[in-house]
């Protein structure tokens, strides 16, 4: 189980999120999401383990590694990575770096890479696909995905997806993915986290609320129940509830109208 | 080919096996039929392994499905199971026939002369 | 990772001494314009002494500009490389190769032994350890600065010049002091080896302790804002940096 306790982070004086507590089990796949600049890439960071945290304490539960990135594989947002290389040299440089006796990436014949080109030719997705598979290939127990998915092409994002999905059938790592994109991912996540710039609004099991949220179609809020987010169109107010009695709703749908209702919010 | 109804608030895992069902009990999968791997379906239609491990578990559970270690899943045939599964897929596509009619307003008594005028213009076109 | 800093560390060397070429040129201009121009070799020995020094500036500042061009530095970060590993890749190559062009350069233009003109054997022998000390700490010195403001902030002029203030002491100011030092304690007859350890010591320590000062710094390395740990680091290299600042002052009025 991975533990984050009262986690305060940042990147200078003024702390992106404080006193963030939660936990997640091994084998999960969870999805932060939340509005812009909230902190939630900021929260990657923190559990790849690549920004420590001002104030709090982050277990990962592998007493037996000395260093945590061993066991992590992290996709940022932002293409880090270094560009000028050959894709060849990076890919023998990261294998060297984790320990791993690896010659090949298979994948990358699928999005037409070629081993000997340097990775600034490359298309962003071909770069994302690059990245994303070999972060896979060290075997990570951790895997961290950062919103990137949006600016790659359908064909290597289906690519990337199905590689991922593979990756947990094959050897159960727990994901965290920090996602935008309900309708793509809204079957492979059991857990989701809602972040605000105040902290968490909701930290759910998916079962948990397509078990328990349910739609109101009212113009007034239904007394007596727990309404979690609301929003009007012309002619129609929508509630959210809870628990609560209505409408079944798709995850994707519930997660739009928290989204929604934090804007209205802020 | 299995499909997932992305409009539809049935649960997927819930979809999928009713698909299943419905594929083994019209022979489109048939006795013996090895299923996809966990890994390729769930990697083909995005759903948690998990999920379509559950699935295949509880098609497993129900009659439907047998698990060779290390082949897979594989399609099972009784046939008084299949006997009793076609009726339950008929009682539920009635459900819903009934109950979107309903909705549109319409009476039992309409819905009887409907589904006979209809019958009868396929057995008519259809003598076999 | 060795394999990567390598070939960057000779790109970067290459760079430099491709300003050699310019050495002909402008002794070639200059024949044009001036009636007595000096020989090639004093031009020679000009250049190559500029390049050597830039060499060794330029490894350190260019340390990390891999990582700054290609955005390389969270993905550096998310190897699982130690602390000390990191260090060692990024400095032993470029200090190696400072070091041997350095070594050349003492052996084939500027030989610090034939510059001695005292005949005191002290003197001689403390001189000569003197500059091999000094030859081979300062490049260290150099290195572990740049090492330094790789991980915080290049751009901070502040940061730099006191930087270059430290690793300089030993080349300039140190010397100076230690002369003096040397002559006074000469005239007490205090012990031999005291007297040579202590001037080694004025001559490298102030550098050497202010910039390991800043070494705990690096344990905290992460990809929170470099300018901030620049600030950090300022913060604490403000002491020595000033102590240093007044020993350059005193040499100079010793001078």
């Amino acid at each position: 189980m991975i533990q984050l306790k009262n986690v305060t982070c940042g990147y200078g004086k003024n702390p992106v999120q404080s006193n963030i507590s939660f936990d997640i089990n091994d084998g999960d796949v969870v999805m932060i999401t939340g509005p812009n600049g909230v902190g939630k890439s900021t929260l990657l960071k923190v559990l790849a383990n690549i920004l420590y945290p001002t104030s709090g304490t982050i277990n990962y539960g592998w007493p037996d590694i000395k260093d945590p990135r061993q066991l992590i594989g992290y996709l940022p947002d932002s293409l880090s990575i270094y560009k000028s290389m050959k894709v060849k040299d990076l890919a023998a440089l990261h294998w060297n770096a984790f320990g791993v006796k690896q010659s090949s990436l298979p994948l990358l014949k699928e999005a037409s890479i070629d081993w000997n080109s340097r990775i600034s030719e490359l298309s962003v997705g071909q770069k994302v696909i690059f990245h994303l598979s070999l972060i896979l290939s060290t075997g990570p127990k951790l895997i961290l995905i950062d919103e990137i998915l949006h600016s790659v092409d359908p064909h290597l994002r289906n690519l990337a997806l199905e590689t991922l999905v593979k990756t947990m059938a094959d050897r159960k790592p727990t994901v965290v993915m920090v996602n935008l994109n309900y309708n793509e991912v809204e079957h492979l996540v059991n857990r989701v986290i809602f972040l605000t710039k105040t902290g968490i609004l909701l930290n759910e099991s998916t079962e948990y609320l397509l078990e328990n949220a349910r739609l109101v179609v009212a113009d007034e809020a239904p007394e007596n129940a727990n309404v979690v987010a609301s929003r009007s169109y012309t002619g129609r107010t929508e509630h959210l509830v809870l628990p609560g009695a209505g409408e079944q709703m798709k995850l994707s749908d519930i997660l739009t109208m928290l989204m929604v209702s934090t804007y209205k919010l802020q | 080919m299995l499909k997932i109804d992305a409009g539809s608030a049935v649960p997927v895992y819930e979809q999928l096996k009713r698909q299943i069902r419905l594929g083994i009990v019209s022979d489109r999968y048939p006795s013996d039929h090895r299923m996809p791997s966990i890994r390729e379906l769930a990697s083909q239609l995005k759903i948690n392994p998990n999920t379509i491990a559950k699935v295949y578990r509880q098609l497993e559970g129900e009659g439907f499905l047998m698990s060779k270690s290390g082949s897979g899943f594989f399609v099972k045939l009784e046939r008084e199971h299949m006997g009793k599964t076609r009726r339950r897929l008929l009682a539920e596509i009635a459900d819903e026939f009934i109950s979107q009619a309903v909705e549109l307003g319409f009476t039992p008594e309409e819905l009887i002369k409907t589904l006979s005028a209809k019958l009868e213009r396929i057995s008519a076109n259809d003598p076999a | 990772m060795w394999k990567k800093e390598i070939t960057d560390t000779l790109k970067q060397a290459g760079l430099v001494f491709s300003f050699l070429l310019l050495i002909p040129a402008v002794y070639w201009i200059n024949s044009m314009r001036l009636t007595d121009n000096q020989h090639f070799s004093h031009y020679a020995e000009a250049g190559i002494t500029l390049s050597v020094l830039m060499l060794v500036f330029s490894l350190a500042y260019m340390m990390f500009s891999s990582e700054d061009s290609d955005n390389a530095s969270e993905y550096l970060k998310s190897l699982p490389f130690s602390k000390w590993k990191l260090l060692a890749v990024k400095i032993l190559p470029r200090l190696a190769v400072a070091w041997i062009f350095i070594f050349g350069y003492c052996c084939f233009v500027w030989f610090p032994p034939a510059q001695i003109s005292s005949n005191n054997a002290l003197f001689r022998a403390g001189y000569i350890l003197d500059e091999l000390l000094i030859v081979s700490v300062i490049p260290l010195l150099v290195m572990l600065s740049g090492f330094l403001t790789g991980i915080s902030d290049r751009k901070n002029p502040v940061l730099l010049i006191a930087f270059l203030l430290l690793t300089l002491y030993p080349l300039l100011p140190g010397p100076v002091l230690a002369i003096n030092l040397f002559n006074k304690a000469l005239m007490h007859q205090g012990n031999q080896t005291v007297i040579l350890i202590s001037i080694i010591a004025t001559i490298l320590l102030p550098s050497i302790v202010s910039v390991f000062v800043l070494i705990p710094l690096y344990k905290s390395w992460d990809c929170a804002s470099g300018k901030m740990r620049s600030q950090i680091m300022l913060k604490r290299m403000a002491i020595p940096t000033a102590l240093v600042t007044a020993l350059w002052g005193l040499a100079f009025t010793q001078m």
